[in-house]
């Protein structure tokens, strides 16, 4: 058999090639730090046999399709070392671009993989590769490590008596944590770099560092915790940059967070958590970034206290190390449908002290944090808490404040209450650097990232969001209330400036259910004991109006599209679709027909246009196509819209869609156009002209008097939907 | 990281604000042409004049400056290690190798060979450089060219902001690029109209473009509104994310280079650099400091330059700074110190961070050791010693091939190759072949 040449050398490095048969292709075992750049890709299955390391220098590339299967038992670098893991060092770069419908997926040797056949839907390739199809094994965590990405970004870490200082430096520099490899700072002749940050000689990168690609990603049953704050999570991002492409990425059944995020400059768009035991997405030492799309769904595995195994917060926020280091945590989050896991459910027993999951979001140390269009649903205890520190000090002398107290407020930072109604770009009075004369206040708490959605915008804010008060707990939204999350003006109907919350007691997506209740006792302190039920399966879709819609949207230039819907997902849409373990499993509602490839820009005069697809491309069939948030187009009298489904075979690559600057081959025969009727055209027909298979796209050219015009190379008033990949059968 | 960027002396090393690689020659090269000064590295005028309307008139289009065949080589050499690297799966990285190599073509006033560069980046950041392209022109009176380059990069602006898989900033780093030259042609209206849609958390970012694009205010600052806009500074120092105060610094020492002689409105601008130690960044207070020597240099003021000199090395040796980041300054002030005419210290400086670096090159990163090592090359170039930096260089030029990737072999390569006809720096037969052979070599695995 000829051997694609990645393969030959992979396998003749672990001396494997006297194993390889013709027709039986084994999986490789990676049993070596990557010093030279390297291909993974299917049919073989690749085994992480101990905290394998991509060395400064060298690409990891990983094909779609690709299955990283591991275990607890490695042989590197010594034998039981630790569980599996994989590491991109910083300078080190790692390309796993999967795809819809053909993922890269990181998980455990137990997880059942057969050989497939997957056509890949955008170029009609045939691949076959290792798909998974075992069942989901819920209580299934920690059967390997996880993945971590090191960058050059800027981070606010205080590694006490050694180098850092409290503003940001290109000299300061972080260790990731739950890596057993020591040589953090040993830098030469091929060694690990588990050290991240700096940005020392990087080209002038810093926060712009490029760790390269991590898109349509999903990692299962992984989590190590050698001992407190020594914890390996789905995947964690250290100091990485903004140029780094980070999307569709899932986290399944993590014994301790589903991402976690160290300072640097990371934006991540469709991201899931599902079951993680800590917290869902956790991040520290100063992340400036954003995130936009996410499902986060909280649950257990193994029967053990919040942070071994059942679910602790679903946004764990802490702002620096020490809380006026910098940079500090600010980031920008939105869309995001958040399902917690109170105690009890369906027990009527909601106030019992027994939380389950515990907060929506946690915020420590001078986090500073903005929530937009989220929903909000099933928490188990507050919506917002004051977790006011995590503890962790810097007891460094050139904090100027040795062990000094963390917190808010701690060393003259702004107070908890005041992060809530100080307006980014205010500044306290008080020093909170006294061990420098010199030195004014303002580092401390000045957000690096004012993505503050306006002139009204706070430095911790949840805005026009949809928070649901079934299952909550007595203290759900006492704090809340208390920073005046439930008291922002109400919408004008008109403005893009309103950012009212909406308490509801409806469901506000399309279906939950749950396990029975059971009981989880012995766990660490108080209570000793939950009753908790994990989700079984989940339709995210909105299923109210209040969650359809959104009184904002994001209407300027930033990493955030238009969407004006609240939660992660649109109508009828399933960006989850294709490539994550939950729609493998059944766990999450799926359309196998219309794939969600997401998308949305030039926004217009009210956020994007929105399509969706229902139905099946079969013959005979009934497909219907529906345009939402459609603009008045008053400058030709169609007070409710009106629009163009424009329907066809793009060439080889996503990127040639019109949305993307290309051109797409329209079928004359189904290209559709559509008046508004308020704001939404819907057009149905049944496709029986007879196609042979093959995958199609569409995508709604929606007029708009106030979408902007040059430069772009659209007709002025075009506004451009997200793109339906759909497969005629 | 790229900071004070100008179109005449704009050194690309690591985290280098101080113009350590403009060497007179370098300046005096890139000034020929210039219908007036703007940048840090050129003469400034007895009396602040900023954008005399003359400054603006048609010059017709812009051409090569003579130069030597051998520096136009070595930036045919770096092109060709940049574009070697392959689109799938370094096409971020081809990218960015690529338009160092334009922004150098410009350094070295050879706009149409950064053009043709230019149009062959394969993803944003040929708006970036076509921008940069546009800001030559405007400079050296080629607005027609300008005008064209203008709409090319303000293009693909337009199409980065429909993509939904790019990111904001991109789009921010060609605008405040287009800004910036609107600015100086004149079209203030138009400049803030771009600037105005940009995506904060890029201004806040270290981001060049947008330093360079805040930094082209310090032009428009005149002798009347000189107290306003330090006012300003003031604030944005005072309020604003260290992002933000490197954009405020850029600022001050323009502002410094342009009002020298008036000692004090120097010193009033001065201040806001040389009393900010405790809240700007390290390397930033660093820099800053040694920019300001090294424009009190060019104004002839040994004695300021000495002082400020001392200051940024006292500041170095109480901070708790990475041991790399230490070694990256010694050589760029070491070129201040000989600036100064203290040519013996300078050159003890020189051998005694190169002995720091001998003795600790094991816990460098391998990638990182030819970009230590290459400001010491460029040092003693500057410092007249090619002899000593003809043996830099070539070490530089191994320490580049440590690593077994080419995608790292590449960058550094490309960067040495720069460096060597920014510096004008002749390599002889022997390291000419040398570099061919790696260029000619670069291949898998990537």
């Amino acid at each position: 058999m000829q051997l694609p040449n990645y393969l030959q050398g992979t396998l003749i490095a672990l001396g494997l090639t006297g194993a390889v048969s013709a027709q039986i292709v084994p999986t490789v075992v990676v049993a070596a730090d990557i010093a030279t750049s390297t291909v993974w890709g299917p049919p073989n299955i690749y085994e992480l046999d101990g905290e394998i390391h991509v060395l400064d220098g060298a690409t990891l590339t990983i094909l779609p399709g690709t299955v990283i299967a591991s275990d607890t038992t490695v042989s590197f670098p010594t034998p039981g070392s630790g569980p599996a893991s994989l590491t991109i060092d910083r300078g080190a770069m790692i390309v796993a671009k999967g795809t819809q419908t053909n993922p890269i997926v990181f998980t455990s040797k137990s997880d059942g993989t057969t050989p497939a056949t997957t056509i890949e839907p955008i170029s009609g390739a045939q691949t076959t590769s290792r798909n998974l199809n075992g069942a989901y094994r819920p209580a299934a965590t920690a059967e390997w490590g996880g993945v971590s990405i090191h960058g050059e970004g800027y981070v606010s870490y205080c590694n006490a008596g050694v180098t850092n200082t409290p503003v940001p430096s290109s000299s300061n520099e972080a260790p990731m944590e739950g890596l057993l490899r020591p040589n953090i700072r040993n830098y030469g002749g091929g060694k690990v770099v588990t050290a991240f940050g700096g940005g020392f000689t990087s080209d002038g990168q810093g926060d712009n560092d490029d760790s390269g690609a991590f898109e349509f990603v999903s990692i299962r049953y992984n989590g190590f915790v050698a001992a407190s704050t020594v914890e390996l999570n789905g995947l964690g991002l250290g100091g990485v940059g903004r140029e780094t492409d980070l999307s569709h990425i899932e986290s399944l059944n993590s014994l301790d967070d589903g991402i976690e995020i160290w300072g640097g400059a990371a934006r991540l768009k469709y991201v899931e958590i599902w079951a993680c035991g800590d917290d869902s997405i956790d991040f520290d030492q100063g992340w400036r970034g954003a995130l936009q799309h996410g499902l986060v769904v909280q649950g257990y595995t193994t029967p053990s206290s919040q942070g071994s195994g059942l679910s602790d917060n679903c946004f764990e926020m802490d702002g620096a190390e020490q809380c006026f280091w910098q940079p500090v945590s600010s980031a920008v989050i939105a869309n995001v449908t958040v399902v917690g896991m109170p105690d009890a459910i369906g027990t009527g027993d909601p106030v019992n002290g027994n939380n389950g999951g515990d907060h929506a979001m946690a915020f420590r140390d001078n986090a500073r944090v903005q929530f937009h269009r989220m929903v909000y649903l099933d928490i188990g205890d507050r919506l917002v808490s004051n977790d006011n520190t995590d503890g962790e000090r810097c007891n460094n002398a050139s904090s100027g404040i040795p062990g000094a107290g963390g917190g808010y407020g701690c060393s003259g930072t702004l107070s908890w209450a005041a992060t809530w109604t100080t307006a980014t770009g205010t500044l306290s009075t008080v020093s909170p650097f006294p061990g420098f004369p010199e030195s004014t206040p303002t580092e401390a708490y000045i957000t690096a990232s004012n993505m503050d959605f306006g002139a009204n915008g706070k430095l911790n804010e949840v805005k026009d969001s949809l928070i649901y008060t079934g299952n909550s707990s007595v203290a759900y939204l006492v704090e809340a209330t208390a920073r005046g999350v439930l008291a922002l003006p109400a919408d004008d109907g008109v403005n893009n400036n309103n950012g009212a919350n909406v308490v509801t007691g409806t469901l506000p997506i399309a279906a939950i259910s749950r396990d029975p209740a059971v009981t989880i006792g012995g766990l660490t302190g108080s209570p000793s004991s939950v009753d908790v039920a994990r989700v079984n399966f989940l339709d995210p879709r909105p299923a109210t109006a209040d969650a359809r819609r959104s009184y904002e949207w994001e209407a300027g230039n930033t990493f955030l599209d238009g969407s004006r819907y609240r939660g992660g997902f649109g109508q009828d849409r399933l960006w989850t679709t294709g490539w994550t373990a939950t729609a493998q499993y059944g766990l999450i509602a799926t359309d196998t027909a219309n794939y969600d490839l997401g998308g949305c820009n030039n926004p217009g005069s009210r956020g994007c246009t929105e399509l969706s697809i229902t139905g099946s491309w079969a013959a005979s069939t009934l497909v219907t196509l529906t345009a939402r948030n459609l603009a008045p187009v008053p400058s030709v009298g169609l007070p409710g819209g009106a629009c163009v489904f424009v329907i066809g075979f793009a060439p080889a690559s996503p990127t040639a869609l019109p949305l993307f600057g290309g051109v797409l081959n329209v079928l004359p025969d189904i290209q559709e156009g559509a008046f508004g009727i308020a704001g939404e055209a819907t057009v149905s027909f049944v496709y029986g002209r007879g196609l042979p298979p093959a995958t199609i796209f569409t995508q709604v050219v929606a007029f708009d008097d106030a979408a902007f015009g040059s430069p772009l190379p659209f007709p002025t008033g075009a506004s451009f939907s997200n793109v339906v990949m759909s497969r005629i059968p | 990281m790229k900071m004070f960027p100008s179109s005449s002396c704009w050194i690309l090393t690591s985290m280098v604000l101080v113009g350590a690689g403009c060497s007179s020659d370098v300046v005096a090269a890139a000034t020929q042409q210039q219908p007036k000064p703007v940048a840090t590295g050129e003469p400034a005028p007895a009396v602040p004049a900023p954008h005399a309307e003359d400054s603006r008139r048609e010059l017709g289009p812009v051409v090569d400056a003579p130069i030597d065949p051998y520096r136009r080589d070595l930036l045919h050499l770096a092109y060709q290690a940049a574009a070697a690297l392959p689109v799938d799966p370094h096409a971020k990285s081809r990218a960015s190798a690529q338009e160092l190599v334009v922004l150098a073509c410009l350094d070295l006033e050879q706009p149409t060979l950064a053009l043709k560069f230019a149009e062959e980046i394969g993803n944003w950041r040929r708006g970036t450089a076509l921008a940069d392209c546009a800001h030559y022109c405007a400079l050296h009176g080629d607005l027609d060219g300008a005008a064209r380059h203008l709409a090319a990069a303000e293009k693909i602006a337009g199409e980065i902001r429909l993509d939904a898989d790019q990111q904001a900033w991109r789009y921010d780093s060609i605008v405040m690029k287009l800004a910036r030259t609107h600015a100086w042609l004149g079209d203030r209206q138009k400049a803030e109209q771009l600037a105005a849609v940009v995506d904060q958390t890029s201004g806040q970012a270290f981001d060049g473009g947008w330093a360079a694009s805040v930094a082209s205010r310090a032009d428009l600052v005149t002798a009347d509104t000189l107290d306003a806009e330090l006012s300003q500074l003031d604030g944005i120092i005072a309020s604003a994310t260290s992002g933000e105060a490197y954009n405020a610094v850029s600022v001050c020492t323009r502002l410094f280079d342009r009002f020298y002689a008036d000692a004090e409105q120097r010193e009033k601008i001065a201040r806001r650099v040389r009393t900010r130690d405790s809240k700007l960044p390290p390397d930033l207070f660093t820099s800053g400091l040694m920019e300001l020597a090294r424009i009190a240099i060019k104004h002839d003021d040994k004695a300021a330059a000495k002082d400020l000199l001392a200051e940024a090395r006292h500041f170095l040796s109480v901070s708790e700074l990475t041991k790399e980041f230490r070694l990256g300054f010694t050589p760029l002030m070491a070129i201040v110190r000989f600036q100064a005419g203290d040519v013996g210290a300078a050159q003890g400086e020189l051998e005694a961070g190169l002995e720091v670096y001998q003795n600790e090159r094991e816990t460098y990163r391998g990638t990182k050791r030819a970009k230590i090592l290459r400001p010491f090359a460029e040092a003693y170039q500057v410092m007249g010693d090619t002899q000593r930096a003809g043996d830099l260089y070539e070490l530089v030029v191994e320490e580049g091939m440590e690593n077994p990737n080419s995608r790292p072999r590449a960058h550094d390569i490309s960067e040495t190759c720069l460096s060597m006809a920014r510096h004008r720096f002749a390599p002889d037969q022997k390291l000419l072949a040398r570099i061919r052979e790696i260029v000619g070599g670069l291949g898998d695995p990537w």
